[in-house]
């Protein structure tokens, strides 16, 4: 059973065809799945929009009223959550099928159908859509643990929006550090994980007005290790790239450039890019918002400090891309006013 | 040059059945069901067809129609019947003026006991 405890996935069937949808929701009862029927892509999106737990779609191309195509493309540019689309299609039928996987289907099914491999594709699909339920539990994760350190407000969102704009300026300026669009996408989206190993810290110190004591740092800087390990534990059971990258961030955002960070002392090119990228971000956020340690320092005096920490404490690539994209930065922190 | 395509046998209902086990492995009950579900679907394109070939011959109507007729049959297990209406829907949609009468006329016949399922 797929569901597994007493889960059962919903799924929606759009055909024009009444026989074809009675023979598939036949096969796919057995799996365990709600089927929900639908006559033609319009009806469809009518059923997807009422309905938002409806996850996985298997629709036929050809129909009236609605194309399929038109229905893939309109539940993609709608979509707020990810759903998964199956067409049916006939083997032949190759053009059909190439349009329907680029207008962003995920799937197919040849006709006629197997319900051994609609199953089997099916299941797939959950799988899929499982994963993406797991990331936003880790990223709700990171939330929990950005409300306990008081960076309240929009620290996370910023920080987010700063590592994509370093991120996609780094892969267009300096081609050889192979940073796609896909990949800065990845490095923004793990950038929230980055403290989440502060959720092991003590009240007294995270809380604490004014500036730690040595003693209390040398705490205060264990979360770096803690969020690493706790994401490399992850990664090493689910295996999942995310997740390496994510473990990066979190272990290695407070190296600095010049091999006096912690927690492994890496200097320069070895600390690994979406930390150097992270650094700077946070360190940027940190500085112009206000924590119960200091107030907000202006635009211009965090410019000035990382100016001095080119080379120092951050990658000189990165502050390059800050001061050529320095717009992009304020109008982030002007969008994300605590 | 065009050859005739060779009819095939005319669809039993004892055939259908045994394909619906087999494939699907469906229970009596819904082998009942989708047998009935089958014939409505076949009697709906078919009509459809006979509609359009009979004003006219919208081409673009007939391959989509024919293209419905087809998936009914793939998924009865009638391949060969299949292949006469695939003809249908490509000589439709590549334009060509042909007999879609005769076609669609020889697959009614050839589906006839199919069709008297949803009345019994």
């Amino acid at each position: 059973m797929v569901g597994g405890m007493g889960v059962q996935h919903r799924i929606l069937l759009v055909d024009d065809d009444p026989a074809q949808r009675t023979l598939l929701n036949m096969c796919l009862e057995r799996g365990d799945f709600a089927v929900i029927e639908a006559g033609n892509g319009e009806e469809a999106f009518r059923v997807l929009e009422k309905e938002p737990e409806i996850r996985l779609v298997i629709t036929d191309l050809d129909m009236p009223v609605m194309h399929g195509f038109d229905l893939i493309s309109k539940v993609r540019e709608s979509d707020l959550r990810y759903r998964y689309i199956i067409v049916l299609t006939s083997s032949e039928d190759k053009k059909s099928l190439v349009k329907a996987l680029s207008l962003g289907a995920d799937d197919y099914i040849p006709k006629p159908v197997r319900p051994d491999e609609l199953r089997l594709r099916v299941e797939g699909g959950i799988r899929l859509l499982r994963l993406e339920i797991q990331e936003e539990l880790i990223l709700s994760m990171a939330k929990l643990a950005e409300y306990r350190s008081d960076e309240t407000g929009y620290h996370l969102e910023r920080v987010l929006f700063y590592t994509r704009t370093l991120g996609r300026d780094l892969g267009m300026k300096y081609p050889h550090l192979k940073i796609s669009t896909q990949l800065a996408e990845e490095f923004a989206r793990v950038s929230p994980l980055h403290d989440i190993g502060k959720v092991a810290i003590p009240d007294s110190i995270l809380h604490k007005p004014g500036k730690l004591t040595s003693e209390e740092f040398e705490i205060m800087k264990n979360h770096a290790s803690i969020g690493g390990q706790l994401l490399k534990d992850i990664y090493t059971k689910s295996r999942s790239p995310y997740l390496k990258v994510a473990y990066e961030a979190a272990m290695y955002h407070h190296e600095r450039y010049n091999g006096n960070g912690y927690p492994a002392g890496l200097k320069g090119e070895d600390i690994p890019l979406v930390a150097r990228i992270v650094a700077l971000a946070d360190m940027y956020d940190a500085m112009t918002s206000e924590r119960c340690y200091k107030k907000a320092f202006s635009h211009e005096k965090a410019k000035r400090i990382i100016i001095e920490e080119k080379g120092e404490h951050l990658d000189p690539k990165m502050v390059d891309s800050f001061l050529d994209k320095e717009e992009e930065w304020l109008a982030i922190r002007e969008r994300f006013q605590d | 040059m065009k050859t005739e395509q060779a009819i095939p046998s005319k669809v039993s209902r004892v055939r259908v059945r045994n394909h619906f086990q087999e494939a699907y492995s469906l229970s009596k009950d819904q082998i009942d069901i989708l047998l009935k579900s089958s014939a409505r679907s076949l009697e709906t394109f078919l009509s459809a067809l006979e509609d359009v070939v009979g004003n006219g011959g919208d081409l673009p109507q007939i391959a989509r129609f024919g293209h419905g007729l087809k998936g009914v049959l793939l998924n009865m297990g009638e391949d060969g019947w299949a292949d006469l209406a695939r003809k249908i829907e490509d000589s439709a949609a590549e334009g060509q003026d042909r007999d879609y009468k005769k076609i669609v006329a020889t697959i009614r016949l050839g589906v006839e006991e199919i069709l008297n399922v949803s009345d019994r």
